[in-house]
């Protein structure tokens, strides 16, 4: 059985502020000479869901973190203020949903503390004129709020509901038929307007919503909630963020009751209910090789750990080709991590408050929500990439802001009355001054922000700010190293890096150059997120 | 035999102002008698290609052009002054060099007046630093004027030209270069400014340089590096008067100043066109267009194109728009260099590669940036003195302006002057010596006008749209109809809109050929093959 408590690991990974590393005594006690199938380096929930499906064909499982707790980008801990539950980096879980994980459960996570809630309104949105639109779980009443603004877009948006819902299932019922494309080079057969999806999702967003929406704001609102992915709705292929409601409207927006990490916790708990040993502060620097094969990992504090079957990393391809010597990876290989770009960077800015933002309402009120969502006009998506080469923070104009409370819908994360509020988006990573400049400016340019938010919730006046925790794009390479130059995905998740060329092309299979050596997490396909 | 004599055709295309109609007697010559097997709606580069091929195998052409001369956007006329021969579009026929029609010299076009002139040096960028980056016809010369100002930049600019001469698509190390941005690419292989601008701004700006998929373009200098940017003697034009003397030589009949305005349906099936002067002709075999999509479907019942092929029309988006002016001048732009001063025949202006990445954002918001405006200076007469009276010059100037306004298009008609001002101000600045009193005349295209003079460039898209992934390869001009067979049996489309898509390629022309003749029973080679065998 693992050398680590359940109780000690749930506690570190539910509740324990970064700064604390309650496991170092397990960590060094743990320089086990058990035995393992598997050494997984890196705990983020993809290589945990991979560990997880193993463990449960019964091979034996060790999983090494290189921060204290387990998550990755799927972490829940208080920052700000004992009692206050910060999703550190994700927060809302659409995409699980249809992973057959969840959608079949297939491994009963739910026994493991993992339970979901739905929020209602799933997305809100305001702009400078009081105009508001809020994306209720009820088709009727989110086609009223349309209609508020525009008739004709409440009505296109009904219209495209159902469209995106029969093509969708149509591509699900036939995975073969690539939209828009059979035999003789003509429209998908059985894909219903199969010509016009695969037009719609290789045009850019921007593009798109312009010719489906005759309102701007509503454009904006589209383009705004489909910059979730930081790939900027201007590029081409983005076509597909013109229907980032359409999506969220069908599927909702669920966030895990207690936290983003109750998925991590729940996959650690299933872990160890599967004699896996999880063990965290072992950041692995370098890969164990014999005969040219991978069979085991060296972590920074001098273990190692052998692997009898397979090692699986979901370390960042720009870290991992440094864990080997060089010609193991073979120059195609080296070459596509050289051409891999970074995305358009992550900020998050965290706040225990004694209010959720209260947004007033045209019709009277206030209303709350888990998730909303701020950008002035379309054209403003297409300033992203400018500002991002030139490395400049643009705030006379913010970029899309991202504002959650998740504490409207799931009031277990804060001390009763209390909140939390999260404020993210992207700015560049690589500002004119260096990266290192963020240290100087990340406070004013959060203030900017929250400023910016107070024109829509102006109930948050600076008493109901109890404390912050403030992650720059820099700050979130540093807290978690896969996050690559800020990407919280990874990397941009565009043509040159997505489906069979992620993370390169050749190695999409998630099989590594080096035999025994296997990739998981957002460098692989689909990527992340 | 056509209705048309050489020498009034030629008259008419090589020398009317755009006003002018001289054809019109000849147009108003009802041709509805003749029988023919082919109408060609529109005479662009593209259909006269498509054309040239059919009458070479013997069908027989009728083309109807809507203005008064063919060509296009390949044409040349006297826009400013009497004796100055200015190209109303289109200048260097790069791609062209690359068509078998040229490379193979499969219809012997030199027979019918097409020569090119390769300029050199091909290209020059100058900065109002002093600096400057010049491509010359040898490779080794261009590399040393890189590594002038950077080693690591020179050694790029020679890396990228090896890799060039291997691009191969589907290969590993394509795969990934290809989907990324151009923006990218040249970012990461050079270090200079300088060098990343010429990289950015000598292939002409057809998508941003940011936007993913963009990668080929940054291989394009080297394409350019390859052929130079080849010239025709006498104007962009003579490309479509060979093309059409050719046609004529093979019993084929061209008309101007004949606008199709709808085509003759039968059956469901395309049978003829019917022009805005009430004539109609009917084609015994297809009706071949260029017609822009956007207006091409107004010209047969709705229902006969499909939900899906007018889905496509509908999302169809139009490209970045150039703005266009033309000069008659005294002398030719002459710039700064190391120990002298260089009149090439291409130049390019961009302040610094970011300039570049404006593009969409301004485009977007309808804004006239006139902020340092990036622009192609292009001086034909330096390589070509045929084409203005002795020691006199053409020059155009091609900036990037959104055809939209936030006052509409029509804005354009108040502002167009000033913009075309500050244009010339800002090159004034590279080439003091183009002072006032050194221009004769001046024609200013705003995108609206480039719309007026030839309505395919719709919205401006002198290349026909944008030629983005959702409008390239199998979705040019759209999934399911990229094969220049039409919804609407018995009509075929060619020109900008179809695939490979706009610039002067003359690969939808030869494409569209290849389908017609396969679907009419025969094959170009074939018809190749027998003209040869005829000629031995």
């Amino acid at each position: 059985m693992s050398g680590i408590t359940r109780r000690g690991f749930v506690k570190g990974a539910a509740l324990a502020p970064l700064a604390l590393t309650p496991f170092t005594s397990v960590a060094q006690q743990a320089a086990t000479p058990e035995r393992f199938d598997i050494v997984v380096a890196g705990a983020g929930h993809n290589s945990l869901v991979c560990a997880a499906y193993l463990a449960k064909a019964g091979y034996k499982i060790l999983v090494l973190e290189g921060r204290p707790t387990i998550g990755g980008g799927c972490k829940t801990a208080e920052v700000c203020m004992r009692g206050f539950k910060e999703d550190l980096c994700s927060s809302v879980h659409a995409g699980i949903q249809s992973n057959p994980l969840l959608r079949d459960n297939e491994l009963n996570l739910r026994d493991y503390g993992l339970e979901y809630i739905d929020p209602d309104p799933v997305m809100y949105t305001q702009f400078s004129d009081g105009s508001s639109i809020a994306l209720w779980r009820d088709l009727d009443r989110t086609c009223a709020e349309y209609a508020r603004i525009s008739k004709k877009d409440a009505e296109t948006f009904r219209r495209l509901v159902a469209e995106y819902k029969a093509y969708t299932e149509a591509m699900a019922a036939n995975r073969s038929a690539a939209p828009g494309s059979n035999a003789s080079g003509g429209p998908a057969t059985g894909i219903p307007r199969g010509g016009i999806w695969q037009r719609r999702l290789a045009m850019s967003g921007y593009d798109l919503v312009r010719e489906l929406f005759e309102d701007d704001r509503i454009r904006a609102f589209h383009l705004a909630a489909g910059h979730f992915s930081a790939v900027p709705g201007g590029d081409p292929g983005t076509g597909g963020q013109a229907f980032s409601l359409i999506g969220q409207q069908i599927s909702g927006r669920p966030i895990p009751k207690g936290g983003s990490g109750m998925l991590s916790v729940a996959l650690g708990r299933f872990l160890e209910a599967h004699n896996a040993v999880v063990l965290t502060n072992k950041p692995v620097t370098q890969f164990m090789i014999e005969g040219g094969k991978c069979v085991g990992v060296r972590c920074a504090d001098g273990s190692s750990y052998r692997a009898e079957k397979a090692v699986v990393s979901t370390i960042h391809i720009k870290h991992l080709v440094d864990m080997a010597p060089r010609d193991l990876w073979g120059e195609e290989f080296l070459e596509g991590v050289r051409l891999f770009q970074p995305e358009h960077a992550m900020f998050s800015f965290h706040y225990a408050t004694k209010e959720p933002p209260k947004y007033p309402l045209a019709s009277g009120g206030t209303i709350s929500t888990c998730e909303a969502v701020f950008m002035s006009s379309p054209e403003r998506i297409l300033r992203l990439s400018y500002d991002n080469a030139r490395g400049e923070v643009n705030l006379d104009d913010p970029p899309p802001l991202q504002v959650v409370s998740a504490t409207v819908p799931d009031p277990s994360r804060a001390p009763a009355g209390f909140h939390t509020l999260k404020l993210e988006g992207t700015l560049p990573y690589a500002l004119k001054e260096g990266p290192k400049h963020w240290d100087n400016i990340k406070d004013d340019v959060a203030e900017g922000l929250l400023n910016y938010l107070r024109r829509f919730a102006p109930n948050l006046t600076p008493d109901k700010i109890l404390a912050k925790f403030l992650e720059s794009p820099l700050d979130i390479e540093r807290m978690n190293p896969a996050m690559w130059r800020g990407s919280a995905h990874h990397g941009a998740n565009n043509p040159a890096q997505t489906g069979a060329m992620r993370p390169v092309p050749g190695w999409a299979q998630y099989r590594m150059p080096i035999s025994g050596l296997y990739q998981t997490g957002a460098c692989t396909a689909p990527g992340g997120s | 035999m056509s209705g048309i004599t050489r020498r009034g055709f030629v008259k008419g295309a090589a020398l009317a102002p755009l006003a002018l109609t001289q054809l019109k007697s000849v147009a108003q010559r009802p041709a509805t008698s003749e029988r023919f097997d082919i109408v060609v709606a529109g005479a662009g580069h593209n259909s006269l290609i498509t054309a040239a091929y059919l009458a070479k195998a013997g069908f027989r052409c009728v083309v109807l052009e809507g203005r008064p001369t063919v060509g296009g956007d390949v044409k040349s006329a006297q826009l400013t002054l009497r004796g100055f021969q200015h190209d109303t579009c289109s200048s260097a026929h790069n791609g062209m060099q690359d068509n078998p029609l040229i490379r193979d010299n499969e219809l012997n076009l030199g027979d019918y007046g097409l020569e090119y002139i390769f300029p050199d040096p091909v290209f020059h960028m100058p900065f109002l630093d002093g600096a400057y980056v010049t491509q010359w016809r040898d490779p080794e010369r261009t590399i040393a004027e890189f590594a002038k100002i950077s080693k690591k930049d020179g050694a790029a600019y020679r890396r990228m030209w090896k890799e060039s001469e291997t691009m191969q698509p589907t290969a590993k190390f394509w795969q990934r270069r290809l989907a990324m941005s151009h923006w990218e690419i040249i970012r990461d292989n050079f270090e200079d400014d300088h060098c990343r601008a010429f990289m950015l701004a000598c292939p002409w700006l057809q998508e941003p340089a940011q936007y993913p998929m963009t990668g080929r373009v940054a291989y394009s200098p080297f394409s350019q590096q390859r052929h130079s940017r080849p010239l025709p003697k006498g104007g962009s034009g003579k490309l479509t008067e060979a093309l059409a003397r050719f046609i004529e030589a093979h019993n084929g009949v061209i008309l101007t100043n004949k606008p199709v305005a709808r085509l003759i349906i039968e059956s469901g099936k395309c049978a003829g066109v019917e022009c805005a002067d009430g004539s109609a002709y009917r084609a015994d075999k297809a009706v071949l267009s260029t017609i822009h999509i956007k207006h091409l479907v107004d010209m047969a019942p709705r229902d006969l194109w499909g939900q899906d092929f007018i889905d496509g029309v509908d999302t169809w988006q139009a490209e970045c728009q150039m703005f266009s002016t033309n000069y008659a001048t005294t002398e030719p732009p002459i710039y700064a260099v190391a120990g002298g001063t260089l009149s090439p025949v291409h130049s390019q202006l961009l302040a610094s590669p970011e300039r570049a990445l404006r593009f969409a954002y301004d485009y977007a918001i309808r804004a006239v940036n006139v902020e340092d405006p990036p622009q192609h200076i292009i001086c034909c007469t330096v390589a070509d003195p045929t084409r203005a009276p002795a020691g006199m010059h053409t020059i155009k100037c091609v900036a990037y302006q959104p055809y939209d306004l936030k006052q509409g298009p029509e804005h354009w008609d108040n502002i167009k002057e000033q913009v075309a001002d500050a244009n010339l101000r800002y090159l004034q600045r590279f080439s003091p010596n183009l002072t006032d009193d050194k221009i004769l005349e001046r024609v200013v295209y705003s995108p609206l006008d480039l719309e007026r003079m030839n309505p395919h460039n719709w919205h401006g898209s002198c290349h026909g749209g944008a030629q983005g992934p959702s409008q390239s390869g199998a979705m040019r001009p759209m999934p399911g109809w990229a094969q220049y067979r039409m919804p609407i049996p018995g009509l075929y489309q060619t020109g900008g809109t179809t695939a490979p898509g706009g610039s002067v390629t003359g690969m939808p022309g030869r494409n569209a050929a290849t389908v017609m003749l396969k679907d009419f029973g025969t094959s170009i080679e074939e018809v190749l093959r027998k003209s040869a065998s005829k000629a031995s």
